[in-house]
């Protein structure tokens, strides 16, 4: 093979055009390689044969800034771009070839004291992902919410209760309505869906993942705990004490993600509640969290959001010097965490979700009036969604084909 | 990206190549000669030559060969900078080192200018150097993240065949794209 190419002359190599010397596929790759849509989108008007290797891009990830409305695409901490989401539809239709699609959520702040139930001093994660979207469309879901520390003094572990909410349900449906949109506007090609959103808004000692700690010698390790495994360790730290070794014992808690750092010996780890949703189409139960799980989640992080984050890690990032006294400032107050929650909305975390129905269970307040009548206003919703679309949200969806339309 | 990027940097290689690497490498390893497209002879190491799967093949087919190995598809000016990045790359097989490499990369392009970027990109190709393709494709992509559609086309060497009827109407499809574009 070596020979014939050696001889052989596929270039004219003193054309001037050295973007004819390009090969298509090359092209392709550093159009998939700038991971922008912008930048893509921007291609298509350079030159027409430009224009048609951009629409041979089979994956884009794509940024919106949530909770977002009526187009806009507001910024996030570290002024990424955001794509309006009026822009999805358009979008979808360019990439006909798209196989993979990445969706980035950035919690917007100016949006934030209008979003009633988070928490601003927390940290959380969400990933959805969702595989074989042809066929059996296998998606997996977890959330993850840092809603403490875990201490230990004298031998004894106790839980340093925060101003704590139990958001999952709000938050992960606000993330579940993007996947929802991908759905209807879904070229034919696609394969596989992610979608990564993850806040940190805190400062100080919560505010980071893995580093930053005031106090030298706390250990800072990372717990994971799915909600029963939660109950269980309150109910037994009221009436008794908790030593760290109930911690070693797998069957209390997901995961435990020790700091193996020297001189961390006083133990103050943060605290998880994971919760992960599994099935196929839109028929996804509660499901059981494993280890590997909480790694999924961390590994997607680490490569999902900070590949573009040239100063390091996502989650160690700095904050503008206003951003503290912000925080501290409203909360001098208080009032921020008495804003008016559902009922029982605290109670999310003690109650399980017996019947098990993903969406029956999980939809906040108001979540399905969103689509019917905030549409005026022409928010995200407003994309054409399939018919019967809202029925399939009020209703249990039995049989399950709901998607299948 | 950084200004100096557009700055021509070429180096003495390219006018006379065969001098330069030959005094370099005097008495060691052994030497391949190559023959680019312009007709100009490089020598270089075996273990440089080595790092280009098609001439590598090349002598897997015929190892005796002792002859000047054509290059057709080659010109001299981008092959005396890949050879350059070459160089660099066997460094780092005797002792790899990510952190240096990287470092190392990035100082590799960073100093070439975009004509120079895009013109070492077939020949890597060709070559079949699967690292420099790969910083060259990262390097090319940095550089044209959201910069104009006219910057582009200059980086390419493209010339615009919409008509400017057909540029407004693309350009209104997807007016917010075309916001908030990096400087030039």
């Amino acid at each position: 093979m070596s020979v014939s190419k050696l001889t052989r002359k596929d270039y004219i190599s003193d054309v001037p055009d050295r973007f004819v010397q390009l090969p298509d596929e090359l092209i392709v790759t550093i159009l998939k390689r700038t991971k922008d849509a912008k930048t893509l989108i921007r291609c298509t008007i350079v030159c027409k044969r430009l224009q048609c290797l951009v629409t041979k891009v089979d994956s884009v990830v794509l940024r919106f800034s949530y909770p977002g409305e009526a187009g806009a695409y507001l910024p996030c901490w570290k002024s990424h771009y955001h794509i309006p989401q009026s822009a999805f539809p358009a979008l979808m239709k360019l990439f006909v070839d798209l196989k993979a699609l990445e969706i980035k959520l950035c919690l917007c702040p100016s949006l934030l004291p209008c979003y009633y139930g988070v928490s601003r001093r927390r940290n959380s994660k969400f990933l959805l992902k969702s595989v074989d979207m042809n066929d059996k469309m296998h998606t997996h879901m977890y959330t993850a919410f840092d809603i403490g520390s875990l201490l230990g003094a004298d031998g004894r572990i106790s839980f340093l209760e925060s101003n704590m909410l139990y958001i999952g349900d709000v938050k992960s449906s606000l993330m579940l309505s993007f996947f929802l949109v991908i759905l209807c506007h879904q070229p034919k090609t696609l394969r596989t869906v992610v979608i990564l959103g993850a806040e940190n808004y805190g400062s100080g000692s919560s505010g980071n993942f893995r580093s930053g700690s005031q106090a030298q010698d706390r250990s800072e390790g990372n717990v994971f705990m799915e909600p029963e495994h939660f109950a269980r360790f309150r109910e037994l730290s009221s009436k008794t004490t908790v030593d760290e070794n109930w911690l070693k014992d797998p069957q209390n808690l997901v995961c435990w993600l020790e700091n193996h750092e020297e001189n961390k010996h006083q133990l103050a780890e943060k605290l998880w509640l994971i919760h992960k949703w599994e099935g196929e189409r839109c028929n996804m139960n509660e499901s059981t969290v494993k280890k590997s799980d909480v790694e999924e989640l961390l590994r997607s992080f680490d490569e999902g959001m900070d590949g573009d984050n040239e100063n390091g890690d996502f989650f160690r990032m700095e904050l503008p010097p206003a951003f503290d006294e912000g925080i501290d400032g409203d909360d001098e107050n208080g009032d921020f965490f008495e804003m008016e929650l559902p009922p029982g909305f605290d109670e999310g975390i003690d109650e399980d979700d017996e019947n098990g129905d993903f969406f029956d269970m999980e939809l906040p307040p108001g979540f399905d009036e969103g689509i019917d009548e905030d549409d005026e206003n022409g928010d995200f919703f407003d994309m054409e969604l399939p018919p019967g679309f809202d029925e399939g949200i009020d209703e249990d969806d039995e049989n399950g084909d709901f998607f299948l339309m | 990206m950084s200004s100096s990027a557009e700055n021509p940097t070429l180096t003495a290689e390219i006018t006379k190549p065969s001098t330069e690497i030959a005094t370099e490498t005097a008495q060691s390893a052994k030497k391949i000669t190559l023959k680019t497209s312009d007709d100009q002879i490089f020598e270089v190491e075996e273990s440089v030559a080595m790092e280009f799967a098609t001439v590598k093949s090349f002598f897997e087919d015929a190892p005796s060969s002792t002859d000047t190995v054509p290059l057709p598809n080659v010109p001299a000016k981008p092959f005396s900078q890949v050879i350059e990045f070459c160089k660099e790359q066997i460094k780092f097989k005797a002792n790899p080192d990510e952190t240096e490499k990287k470092r190392s990369n990035s100082e590799f392009v960073k100093e070439k200018t975009n004509e120079d970027l895009v013109e070492m990109i077939p020949v890597a190709n060709y070559l079949e150097i699967k690292d420099l393709l790969d910083v060259l494709n990262q390097a090319v992509a940095d550089r044209i993240q959201n910069r104009s559609v006219e910057y582009v086309r200059s980086f390419f060497g493209i010339d615009n065949d919409f008509t400017s009827e057909e540029e407004a109407l693309l350009r209104e499809e997807h007016a917010w794209a075309f916001e908030d574009v990096d400087e030039d």
